[in-house]
């Protein structure tokens, strides 16, 4: 039941991408930004107020912990124009694969305080084999 | 070309702003989280725009744009709902799995509505792409029954 539930959180994801994409090609890169941050932010408002959730801050926060926000914007912005040039498929793919070598390249070194997880070259198989599917969908 | 290593690149941000989200919702909450990101966010794209002095609004004629194309932020929301729910339920090998199989399904599908033909490039692709993935995750999983 949850494996459902998570393969229609990637559905959404794509959904979300897209529909920006779609929202940029009407507004411009940076209305879209702008309008979906707009957007987002009264939603989660919206939810805090509905869920009587409070905003704390008990202990002092690292700077670096406020700023992954700034990151979506480039995020939200690459997808933008890479959907309409490469279409939706192959800019998630595309995505897909930056994740995998960013996950892999973290892992590794342990990078961001996370636990040394040091790759094992037999994942370089699979790798490839997600290369060999993105060739596929670029030359098609 | 450019646009296919600023689309690798986007997908190394995400996996950064995700480890970051992760640590911040640990220490306010995960929804004081995604107001703090939106908060960031808004400011940052107010700057952008002042420093690239982007045209005033009267330039763009919003009563063109369907209802629904506005709608992408709300989806964020419910995505980060979603995935509290489902996280702590299934082994996070699997989450990913699941979530990227998802994600080329719909990536599939919406290429086909949009541009309104099949191609089988793509469905052979996406398919060597999960299947890719999936041997990997099979690594993991061995891995960590080991530690176990």
């Amino acid at each position: 039941m949850y494996q459902i539930f998570a393969i229609l959180i990637g559905v959404l994801i794509t959904m979300m991408i897209t529909i920006n994409g779609i929202l940029d090609s009407y507004t411009g890169n940076f209305y879209s930004l702008l309008i979906i941050h707009i957007v987002g932010l009264l939603g989660v408002i919206i939810v805090l107020v509905v869920t009587k959730q409070k905003i704390r801050f008990k202990e002092k926060i690292p700077w670096y912990l406020f700023i992954s926000g700034t990151i979506g914007v480039f995020v939200v912005f690459s997808n933008n124009i890479c959907i309409q040039t490469l279409g939706v498929t192959l800019t998630v793919s595309l995505g897909l694969l930056g994740q995998i070598i960013m996950a892999y390249i973290i892992d590794n070194y342990g990078l961001l305080g996370m636990k040394v997880c040091r790759f094992e070259n037999k994942k370089l198989i699979g790798v490839g084999i997600m290369i060999l599917g993105i060739i596929v969908m670029s030359i098609y | 070309m450019v646009y296919i290593i600023l689309a690798i690149i986007a997908g190394a941000m995400v996996i950064l702003s995700m480890i970051i989200n992760a640590k911040l919702a640990n220490k306010i909450g995960v929804l004081q989280g995604t107001f703090i990101n939106y908060v960031a966010g808004l400011i940052f794209v107010l700057i952008l725009m002042l420093v690239f002095k982007t045209p005033g609004v009267e330039t763009i004629k919003l009563n063109n744009i369907p209802v629904w194309a506005f709608c992408g932020g709300l989806i964020g929301i419910l995505i980060v709902a979603g995935s509290n729910v489902i996280i702590p339920k299934i082994p996070a090998i699997y989450t990913t799995l699941f979530i990227f199989t998802g994600q080329i399904i719909a990536g599939i599908t919406l290429d086909f509505i949009i541009d309104d033909k099949i191609s089988k490039g793509k469905i052979i692709g996406g398919l060597l792409i999960v299947l890719g993935i999936a041997y990997n995750s099979r690594i993991d999983k061995k891995h960590t029954e080991k530690t176990k």
